[in-house]
């Protein structure tokens, strides 16, 4: 097993990490639940460093999976989904996920160019698209068994759902 | 209702003022500054519009916390690789742990079950070396199993005759058999070198 098998597995860990982090800091941001002891910039430049940041580590797993020589991928196989001949559902699912987010980020920097409906479509995406990515982690098996990687997932979840009842059901403090 | 009287703007001040020469003095300072600051204005707008326009907008305000989770990434990335990389070596060192030349001979290790199934391993010793190695169990309740093994083990058996022993890498997306494989082939490196075993 090369090194690029490990690459691979802990910038995919490290990207979901980020793109959760993100998804707080966004939604925090618009539930305008970002108390007062950071101004809303600061959430705002935080979200969108971490999402740059999230694509940068996710590609980086793309790349490193494709030259790993022993994962059995191609390029083609890691850019069209149902190509990949081993782990053909869980390796679809991480490359839709990947489309989700390149989607979102990019439609992020020259937001002004689109209409705010379709920026906030494309944005919705990212929730999931890290459901998709969830999928793909347990699906390809190799970490999946980890008592740390399941307790990092059950620890990204309740981060989640916190901002996102905020943002849902406006439990904001009175 | 009182209304205290105005007194008319310059009537007496201006006259007072331009007899007075620290007052033009002082005029003359402030004039001079604002013709310094209009030329830094002047200057700014031909380098930063933002500082043209009189703002000081920080360009990035959470620029600690982007280099802090930058950092914090690349260090995870770091530390999990070289945990991974560890973790599978550890176990490779485990199995190879026993001693000894080789017998000549056939010898079937025992199986090593892991969630996929059973992985039995079957070594060929010929003066003093591995010469063959056969894997006669291997995961394939599931058309993934079999695509996964049928990738795999060519690789562990090429990794095994170059290596002569169960210390060798596990191979990409196949985890569990990899690991299973070196259990069972070091149960039969064992049986080859007179050394007991449990199964």
């Amino acid at each position: 097993m090369t090194i690029w098998w490990y690459l691979t597995r802990s910038t995919g860990i490290v990207a979901t990490v980020l793109a959760v982090g993100s998804i707080v800091w966004g939604t925090r941001f618009s539930a305008r639940a970002t108390g007062t002891r950071l101004g809303p910039n600061w959430w705002l430049d935080l979200h969108n460093w971490l999402g740059g940041l999230a694509l940068a580590f996710t590609i980086a797993h793309v790349v490193f999976s494709v030259v790993d020589s022993d994962s059995g991928l191609n390029v083609v196989d890691a850019l069209i989904p149902g190509r990949a001949k081993d782990a053909t559902t869980a390796v679809s699912l991480g490359v839709v996920a990947t489309y989700a987010f390149v989607l979102v980020v990019g439609t992020s920097w020259p937001r002004k160019r689109f209409g705010r409906r379709v920026w906030r479509a494309i944005h919705l995406l990212s929730l999931p698209a890290i459901v998709l990515v969830g999928l793909h982690t347990f699906q390809m098996g190799s970490d999946a068994p980890s008592t740390v990687l399941r307790a990092l997932t059950v620890g990204l979840v309740a981060v989640m759902l916190y901002p996102l009842g905020l943002r849902l059901f406006g439990l904001r403090k009175s | 209702m009182k209304t205290t009287p105005r007194i008319p703007v310059g009537s007496n001040t201006p006259k007072v003022a331009h007899l007075d020469p620290t007052h033009a003095a002082a005029q003359e300072r402030a004039a001079r500054a604002a013709a310094a600051r209009v030329a830094v204005q002047a200057r700014a707008a031909r380098t930063s519009p933002t500082k043209a326009a009189g703002r000081t907008k920080r360009k990035h305000p959470a620029r600690r916390s982007r280099i802090a989770a930058l950092a914090l990434s690349l260090a995870g990335t770091g530390a999990m690789t070289v945990d991974m990389f560890h973790a599978d070596h550890a176990s490779a060192v485990t199995v190879s742990a026993a001693q000894g030349s080789l017998r000549k001979g056939s010898y079937t290790g025992a199986a090593s079950s892991n969630k996929w199934g059973d992985v039995q391993v079957r070594i060929s010793v010929a003066g003093g070396k591995i010469t063959g190695v056969a894997a006669l169990k291997t995961p394939d309740h599931r058309p993934k199993s079999v695509r996964i093994n049928d990738r795999a083990v060519p690789l562990l058996k090429t990794e095994v005759l170059k290596a002569q022993s169960a210390l060798i890498n596990n191979v990409s997306g196949a985890t569990y058999t990899s690991d299973s494989y070196k259990v069972s082939l070091q149960s039969a490196i064992d049986q080859a070198r007179g050394v007991a075993t449990a199964a």
